[in-house]
C-alpha cells in the first residue's frame, strides 16, 4: 500500500509493499542537452525545455511551513474547524466570519457527511461588501456594516461566500461556489512568497536569492478566480520574478506548501494580457518538449540506454547496452487492455504516452524519474527509470493510473514491469498490460524450461504462466540468447518484493526482420480490451503463418494479468481517497507485473 | 442612570448598589467606581467606562500600576510560563475569541484535556463569582493558582517547576526591566508571587462594554437595535421566557434574585444531564458539589457570561453545545435530552434541575430573533484592541 | 473527441416557434441547423419522435444508435427504445451530426479512447444515413494530407450545415502535428456531394453561424488556440474573404486555454460556445471539464461581450 497525494511517495509510512527493495528518489529536473536535437525549437520549447519540475512527493520542511502545518492541524481539532483569516482584521470584520461560521449555509462543508472528519477550510478574506453583491438581499441591511466572507474548501475545492451584517448580527445571504478559489488572503501570499524565495530552484533560477518585495503575484485578481493548479485540484498561486525581458514564474501549492516548478516566459508588452501559467501546462509542456520530441540519453552504473515517451507506446527504451555489450534492442508498453467481467465485453484499450499529439488515453503526468534502487541494508543495487501515466480525476471511477517502470541492477539483471493503481470503472476489472521487449542480436534462440530441461521454440508460438507451469529451482521459465550468453526470463509470481501476486502471463515470440514493422515504430492499439485469452494483439504476428525463430532476431511480447480488488484488506490495483489534515490524499494499492531477466552466467 | 424600558430598569443602577460589602476576606473591599478613588496614570478607574453602572469587585491589596499591568501583559501571552514552554494563558484565552480558545474542553501543556470550556475573561471586576463551580474565589489573585499549578490535570504545569521557570524569565532582560518598573525597590522582584499580581492586573482590566447592545443602552437614537435583535430582546426580558431572571447585570450574569450577592443563587442545575435518573453528570466534572459534598450541588454552575457569544462557541461549562441553537432548544424543552453515548439520559428530569428551567416555546423565527439579540450583546472592538493585544507580535 | 446527441423534441421545439424551412438572409436563424427534419424511417421503427434522438456518445455502443428517451423526453432520463442499423458502426467510433431538410444524417468517424476501430486512413470520410432507409453508407472522401501525422488520431471533428445554401461545413485535423498546422474547413454542397470551397491550413473544431453582425458567418474556434475566428459567407456558402478573429475565450475556464467544441446561437444570434480541454490526445472526454460560454454582440461597438 502506498500513500500518494495525487502523487508518489516513495517513503510514504502508508507504504507496505517494499519489504526489502527501497527505492531514492533522484529525480531528473531538466531536459539534459543531447546536441543531438534536429529540430530547431521555437522558443517556446526553449522555455518549456528550460522549466523545472519539482517531484510531486517533494515538501519542503521549513519552520514557517512547519508552523502552518501545526496550524492547520490544530485548527482541524476545533469544533468549528476552520482556520481564520490570518489577515489583519478589524473588529467587525472578526465579528463577520464568526458570524459566517454560525450560518448553516456558509459552513455547509465543513465535515465530511459520511466520516465526521473535518475538511480544510480556510477564511481567505473579509471584505466590505460591494452593493452589487447585495442585489439579491431582500433583508434590511446597511451597506457600510456589511462585509463579505470568503472561506475556502481545499478538500472540495469550492468557496462559501456570505454578506454578512454585523450591525444587525446577521447572515444577510450565504451561497457556496463549486470549483472556484477566493481570492488568497494577505498571509497565504506572503506565503507562498516565502516559500518561492526560499526554494533553492528559484535562486540558482535567478542567480540570486531575490528579496520578497520583488515577488509579483500574478495570481491577483478582483474576483473570484482560479487556481493555477488546476490538475492537482490544489491551491496554487504563482509569484513571478521580472528579470530584464523575462519573468521567472513559480507556481507554489498552497495546499501541500510546496513549489510545484518553476518556468521563464517572455515579458509581453505592457497592457498585453498576463500569459497563463498552470500547473498543467508547465508539466504537459517540458514533458512534451523533453521527452517528447527528443530521445534523451541515460548512463548510470554500467548501463547505458536512450529513453523517450512515444505517442502511444509508453516509455520506450532503447539501444540498451550493459558494460558496453548490446542487451536490447527497445523495450516499451504498447497497450493496456482493461475488461470488467459481468459487464458483457466492456472495457477499454488503453494507449499511454505523450499528453500533446498523441494516441494516449492516459497521458504522462509527470517527467520520467531515475532513482536509484537499494536493498535492506541500504546499499545501491542499481536503479529505476520509471513513468506514471494519469487520468485527470484519479481516484474517483472510470479514471486511471498507470505506472511503467525499468529496473537496471548493477549485476546485469533488468526488470520490465508497470502497475496499475486503479481505479477503473469498477471492482471486476482486469489488466492486461502488453510489453514489446526487443532482444538486441540476430542469433538468439529461445527456450522454455520443461520437463526439467531447456527445450528450445522452432517456432513463433506464445505459451500461458499457469498453475502447471515449469520453473527453475530459480524461479526462471525462459531463457533467450545464443552462444551460451543471454537471459532468463522469471514472470512474476509474487516473488519480487513489490505486493505484484503473480503475472499469469501470456509470453509471445516473434521474429524481427528489418524493413518490416511488427511493432519496432509506434504501434497503434493492438488489441481489444476484452479479450480473455492469448487474443491479446501480438498473436496477430504469429497468427495464421508462424516463422522460425531459430537464431534470429527476436521479439518477446509480455502480457500480465492483475485483477483488482477493492476488499478490505485485500486491495489490490485499487486506489481510494482520505482525508488526512483535512484534505483528500490518495491511498494506493498498484498491482505490480513484469519479467525479471536474469543474464545467462557460463 | 435611567434606564429607557421598564425591562431593562431590573438593573441595578451603581448608585443603588454602592456599598454592598461582602466581607468573606479581610483584605478584599468592595470598590463602587462611583465613588472615586484616584486619578493618573496608574488609576484603575480609567478601564471603566461611565456607562456601566455594576459594582465593581477588586482586591485592593493588589495596587494597580500601568507597569504592573503592563507586565502581566506580557506574562499573560509568554509561553515559558509553562513547564514545556507551549502554553500560555493566552492559549485558552485567546483576544481572538473574547478570551476563550473555541475548543470544546481545552487541552494542557501536556495533553490533558481539562474538564471545563474555557471562559472569557472579561469583565471579571464585575463579577462577583468567577469560576464554574468555585464558588470560593472572587478575584484572578486567587484563581490563577488553579491553572498555573493545577496537577490533575495539569494545565500550565508549572508546578513541581517554579523555580525552573522563574530562572528563565530572570535571564530576559526585557522581563528584567518589566519586572523592575512594575516592582520598583525589590530587591528579586521576579518571583510567582509578582508574577501573579501583574497577571491579575493585566486581566482586570479586560473590559467589554462596546457590543451594538451597549451602543443602544447608551443611545438608542443613534444607535437602534436591528428588528429581529429588539424582537429578541423583548423575549429575553418577557415573563414567557424569564431569562433575564438568572442572566441580569451588566454582563447577563447575576441572577436577578441575588440582592445579597449569596453564593446559592449564582450556581443552577440547567438540566443538562440526568445520566442515572438521578440527577448524575459525567463523572469528571459534577459541578459545585465537587466543592461542597452537597448531593444537591451536582450539576450546579455559576450562571454564565452572555457577552460575546458570536466569539465563544461551543457553550455551556464543557463546551457540549455547538450552538446557541442548541441551547436554546434545551431550555425550551425544560432540560436537555442526551439521546446517545455514555451521557444519555433526559435533563429534563433531573431532581436537581432548578425550577426557573421549566421549559417554554418558540417558533422558529422567535428563536433566530432571541439569537439575534443575543449576538447584539458581542463587542467586536474588544477583539481588535491592542491593549489587550499579545506584546511579543 | 465531442460527440453529439441531437433530439427531434429539440428540432421540434425549434421548428414549431417560428423557423421556416427556406429562411431568407434577411431573417434571423433560431439556431445554426434549423431545417433538421426528421428521418422518416424513425416513424418506421417505433420510435415517437418527441422523445427520439441519435446518439454517437453512448460508451457502449460504437457508432450512431438511435434511442429513444422516458417520459420527459430529453437525453439522460432514461432509455426506453433503442435501435442500430448494421451499418451505423461500420465507420468505428462517429462523432458529429448534422441532419438535412430531407431527413438524411451526415456523420463523420472519430476515434473513441484509441484508434482501435478508427483508422487513420478512414478519419476524413463524410458519412451518410439514407432519411429513408436508414443505411449508412460513404458519402464523400475528404482529401487527406500527403502525411499523416501518426500522433494526431484525429480527422474530420466538426460539421455544421446552412439550410439556405444546402452547405455542410466540414472541418478536419487530419495531418495536423505539433508544428504544422494542415486542418482544414470544406464547403460541401450537399446536392451535389461536391467541395465548392475550402479554408486550408485551419485546425478548426466547433463551428457555428451567425447573421448577428449584419453579415452571414461561420464561426469557428481551432485546436490550437482559445480563439474564436469568422469568416463571412456567400450567397452560395462559399468563404468570402478571410477568416478574422472575432473573439476568445483565452482565460476561461478550468486550465485556461478551453479549446471551443461547440457554437450555437441564441434566437439574436448570440453565441453560445462550449469550450473544453484539447490537446490532441485521446483522453475521454469525460475526463475533462465542459464550460459553456455566452458572448453577446454589442451592435453599438461591433463587439463582443461576454455574458
Amino acid at each position: 500500500m502506498q500513500t500518494l497525494t495525487g502523487k508518489y511517495r516513495i517513503f510514504s509510512g502508508l507504504r507496505t509493499t517494499w519489504p526489502w527493495l527501497l527505492v531514492l528518489s533522484a529525480l531528473l529536473y531538466a531536459c539534459q542537452e543531447t546536441g543531438n536535437a534536429e529540430k530547431k525549437l521555437p522558443s517556446y520549447d526553449e522555455q518549456a525545455r528550460n522549466a523545472v519540475l519539482l517531484p510531486l512527493d517533494s515538501f519542503t520542511n521549513t519552520p514557517l511551513i512547519q508552523q502552518r502545518v501545526a496550524e492547520i492541524r490544530q485548527a482541524l481539532t476545533l469544533p468549528i474547524p476552520v482556520l481564520l483569516c490570518n489577515d489583519s482584521l478589524g473588529g467587525p470584520q472578526q465579528m463577520a466570519q464568526m458570524l459566517a461560521l454560525r450560518d448553516t449555509g456558509f459552513a455547509r462543508h465543513l465535515k465530511n457527511p459520511a466520516s465526521g472528519k473535518p475538511y480544510r477550510n480556510e477564511i481567505f478574506g473579509v471584505y466590505p461588501a460591494r452593493q452589487s453583491d447585495l442585489v439579491t438581499v431582500k433583508l434590511p441591511y446597511t451597506l457600510q456594516s456589511t462585509y463579505r466572507v470568503e472561506m475556502y474548501n481545499y478538500a472540495l475545492n469550492m468557496t462559501s461566500v456570505a454578506m454578512v451584517d454585523v450591525d444587525r448580527q446577521q447572515v444577510l445571504t450565504s451561497y457556496i461556489i463549486e470549483d472556484v478559489q477566493p481570492d488568497v488572503s494577505g498571509y497565504l501570499k506572503d506565503l507562498a512568497v516565502k516559500i518561492a524565495v526560499e526554494a533553492p530552484e528559484v535562486q540558482q533560477a535567478l542567480g540570486i536569492k531575490p528579496s520578497e518585495k520583488e515577488a509579483l503575484m500574478a495570481s491577483t485578481k478582483t474576483a473570484l478566480n482560479r487556481s493555477r493548479c488546476e490538475r492537482s485540484r490544489h491551491l496554487c498561486v504563482a509569484p513571478t520574478f521580472v528579470k530584464g525581458d523575462k519573468a521567472l514564474w513559480a507556481i507554489i501549492d498552497l495546499t501541500d506548501h510546496r513549489l510545484v516548478g518553476i518556468r521563464w516566459t517572455t515579458v509581453g508588452e505592457p497592457g498585453t494580457a498576463v500569459p497563463l501559467l498552470t500547473e498543467k501546462k508547465l508539466q504537459d509542456d517540458k514533458i512534451t518538449s523533453c521527452y517528447c520530441e527528443v530521445e534523451q540519453p541515460l548512463k548510470k552504473n554500467s548501463w547505458e540506454m536512450k529513453y523517450m515517451l512515444t505517442s502511444s507506446d509508453g516509455l520506450r527504451i532503447s539501444d540498451v547496452q550493459f558494460n558496453g555489450q548490446p542487451v536490447l534492442r527497445s523495450a516499451k508498453l504498447v497497450d493496456w487492455h482493461v475488461s470488467y467481467s459481468g459487464t458483457d465485453g466492456f472495457g477499454y484499450s488503453d494507449a499511454v504516452g505523450c499528453p500533446y499529439f498523441s494516441q494516449a488515453a492516459v497521458v504522462a503526468w509527470e517527467i520520467p524519474k531515475v532513482a536509484e534502487l537499494r536493498d535492506d541494508q541500504q546499499r545501491v543495487i542499481g536503479f529505476v527509470l520509471e513513468q506514471t501515466y494519469r487520468s485527470e480525476g484519479w481516484p474517483t471511477p472510470c479514471n486511471y493510473n498507470y505506472r511503467q517502470r525499468y529496473e537496471f541492477y548493477n549485476d546485469g539483471r533488468f526488470r520490465v514491469a508497470c502497475a496499475s493503481i486503479g481505479r477503473g470503472c469498477g471492482n471486476t476489472g482486469t489488466y492486461r498490460p502488453v510489453f514489446r521487449i526487443a532482444f538486441s542480436g540476430e542469433q538468439n534462440s529461445f527456450y522454455e524450461y520443461k520437463e526439467n530441461n531447456w527445450q528450445q521454440w522452432q517456432q513463433e508460438q506464445w505459451q500461458q504462466q499457469g498453475s502447471l507451469t515449469s520453473y527453475t529451482p530459480e524461479g526462471f521459465q525462459y531463457k533467450i540468447g545464443s552462444g551460451g550468453k543471454g537471459y532468463f526470463i522469471e514472470p512474476g509470481r509474487g516473488q519480487f518484493g513489490d505486493g505484484g501476486r503473480g503475472d499469469f502471463s501470456w509470453v509471445y515470440v516473434t521474429r524481427h526482420q528489418a524493413g518490416r514493422d511488427e511493432g519496432e515504430n509506434d504501434l497503434v492499439t493492438i488489441g481489444p480490451c476484452c479479450n480473455t485469452d492469448y487474443h491479446q494483439g501480438p498473436d496477430k504476428f504469429i497468427e495464421p503463418g508462424p516463422e522460425d525463430i531459430m537464431q534470429s532476431s527476436l521479439v518477446v511480447w509480455y502480457v500480465a494479468q492483475m485483477r483488482n480488488d477493492d476488499r478490505k484488506g485485500n486491495e489490490y490495483c485499487w486506489a481510494e481517497n482520505v482525508l488526512e489534515d483535512g484534505v483528500w490524499r490518495t491511498k494506493a494499492y498498484p498491482c505490480f507485473a513484469g519479467p525479471m531477466f536474469v543474464p545467462v552466467k557460463n | 442612570m435611567k434606564f429607557r424600558f421598564h425591562t431593562e430598569s431590573r438593573f441595578k443602577s451603581c448608585c443603588q448598589q454602592a456599598g454592598i460589602l461582602v466581607a468573606c476576606m479581610s483584605v478584599v473591599i468592595m470598590l463602587n467606581r462611583c465613588t472615586g478613588i484616584t486619578t493618573g496614570p496608574d488609576d484603575f478607574t480609567k478601564w471603566l467606562p461611565a456607562s456601566i453602572p455594576d459594582t465593581v469587585y477588586l482586591d485592593l491589596s493588589n495596587v494597580y500600576t500601568r507597569h504592573k499591568r503592563e507586565l502581566g501583559r506580557y506574562l499573560f501571552y509568554d509561553n515559558r510560563l509553562s513547564v514545556n514552554n507551549t502554553r500560555s494563558c493566552s492559549s485558552c484565552h485567546a483576544q481572538t475569541f473574547s478570551f476563550t480558545d473555541s475548543y470544546t474542553r481545552s487541552s494542557g501543556a501536556m495533553g490533558d484535556l481539562h474538564q471545563r470550556n474555557s471562559r472569557p475573561l472579561i469583565n471579571l471586576v464585575y463579577n462577583r463569582y468567577l469560576t464554574a463551580a468555585d464558588s470560593t474565589i472572587h478575584f484572578p489573585e486567587s484563581q490563577m493558582d488553579g491553572p498555573l499549578f493545577n496537577e490533575h490535570p495539569p494545565e500550565m504545569g508549572a508546578g513541581g517547576h517554579k523555580q525552573q521557570i522563574m530562572d528563565r524569565l530572570k535571564n530576559d532582560s526585557i522581563y528584567i526591566a518589566l519586572y523592575a518598573k512594575a516592582y520598583p525597590g525589590e530587591k528579586d522582584p521576579v518571583n510567582w508571587k509578582n508574577s501573579k499580581l501583574a497577571i491579575a492586573t493585566f486581566i482586570k482590566t479586560i473590559i467589554s462594554t462596546d457590543a451594538p447592545y451597549d451602543r443602544y443602552r447608551r443611545d438608542s437614537i443613534q444607535y437602534p437595535l436591528p428588528a429581529p435583535a429588539t424582537r429578541g430582546r423583548q423575549l429575553f426580558f418577557s415573563d414567557k421566557l424569564k431569562c433575564y431572571q438568572c442572566h441580569g447585570g451588566n454582563d447577563f450574569s447575576t441572577p436577578l434574585q441575588t440582592v445579597q450577592q449569596r453564593q446559592p443563587d449564582f450556581y443552577f442545575n440547567t438540566g443538562l444531564y440526568n445520566i442515572d435518573g438521578k440527577g448524575g453528570y459525567p463523572s469528571y466534572d459534577r459541578g459545585l458539589i465537587d466543592l461542597t459534598g452537597e448531593k444537591t450541588d451536582e450539576g450546579k454552575y455559576r450562571v454564565p457570561v452572555l457577552r460575546n457569544l458570536v466569539f465563544t462557541a461551543p457553550y455551556y461549562h464543557d463546551g457540549s453545545a455547538l450552538t446557541l441553537e442548541e441551547v436554546i432548544l434545551g431550555y425550551e424543552q425544560g432540560g436537555r435530552i442526551v439521546k446517545n453515548g455514555p451521557f444519555a439520559g433526559d435533563g429534563r428530569i433531573n431532581p436537581f434541575k432548578s425550577p426557573l428551567v421549566s421549559g417554554f416555546s418558540l417558533t422558529d423565527t422567535e428563536r433566530r430573533d432571541l439569537i439575534s439579540f443575543l449576538y447584539s450583546l458581542s463587542d467586536s472592538v474588544l477583539i481588535n484592541n491592542k491593549n489587550y493585544a499579545n506584546p511579543y507580535r | 473527441m465531442p460527440k453529439s446527441k441531437i433530439s427531434f423534441y429539440t428540432l421540434l421545439m425549434l421548428l414549431l416557434s417560428g423557423t421556416c424551412f427556406s429562411c431568407k438572409e434577411q431573417e434571423v436563424p433560431f439556431s445554426n441547423n434549423v431545417c433538421a427534419t426528421n428521418p422518416a424511417f424513425v416513424g418506421q421503427l417505433g420510435f415517437d419522435p418527441r422523445y427520439a434522438y441519435f446518439s454517437t456518445s453512448e460508451i457502449r455502443v460504437m457508432g450512431l444508435v438511435l434511442l429513444q428517451a422516458g417520459p420527459g423526453g430529453s437525453p439522460g432520463t432514461g432509455i426506453v427504445k433503442s435501435h442500430q442499423h448494421p451499418s451505423w458502426n461500420k465507420a468505428g467510433w462517429l462523432a458529429p451530426i448534422q441532419l438535412d431538410r430531407q431527413g438524411n444524417i451526415y456523420t463523420a468517424p472519430a476515434p473513441f479512447i484509441n484508434v482501435l476501430h478508427n483508422p487513420a486512413k478512414g478519419q476524413n470520410t463524410i458519412w451518410k444515413v439514407d432519411a429513408v432507409t436508414g443505411i449508412m453508407d460513404k458519402f464523400l472522401e475528404l482529401p487527406l494530407p500527403d502525411s499523416l501525422s501518426e500522433n494526431n488520431p484525429f480527422g474530420i471533428i466538426g460539421m455544421v450545415l446552412l439550410c439556405e445554401t444546402g452547405t455542410l461545413y466540414v472541418s478536419t485535423l487530419a495531418g495536423s502535428d505539433r508544428y504544422h498546422e494542415r486542418g482544414a474547413i470544406y464547403a460541401i454542397d450537399l446536392a451535389t456531394s461536391k467541395i465548392i470551397d475550402q479554408i486550408k491550413a485551419t485546425d478548426a473544431m466547433g463551428m457555428g453561424i451567425s447573421y448577428i453582425t449584419g453579415k452571414r458567418k461561420l464561426y469557428f474556434g481551432t485546436g490550437r488556440s482559445s480563439d474564436i475566428y469568422a469568416v463571412n459567407l456567400d450567397n452560395k456558402g462559399r468563404f468570402s474573404g478571410s477568416p478574422e478573429k472575432e473573439l476568445s475565450i483565452a482565460g476561461l475556464g478550468p486550465g485556461g486555454d478551453d479549446k471551443v467544441r461547440r457554437i450555437r446561437t441564441d434566437k439574436l444570434g448570440n453565441l453560445i460556445i462550449q469550450g473544453m480541454e484539447f490537446n490532441y490526445n485521446l483522453i475521454p472526454q469525460r475526463e475533462k471539464k465542459e464550460t459553456a460560454y455566452k458572448f453577446l454582440f454589442d451592435a453599438s461597438t461591433s463587439t463582443w461581450v461576454r455574458q
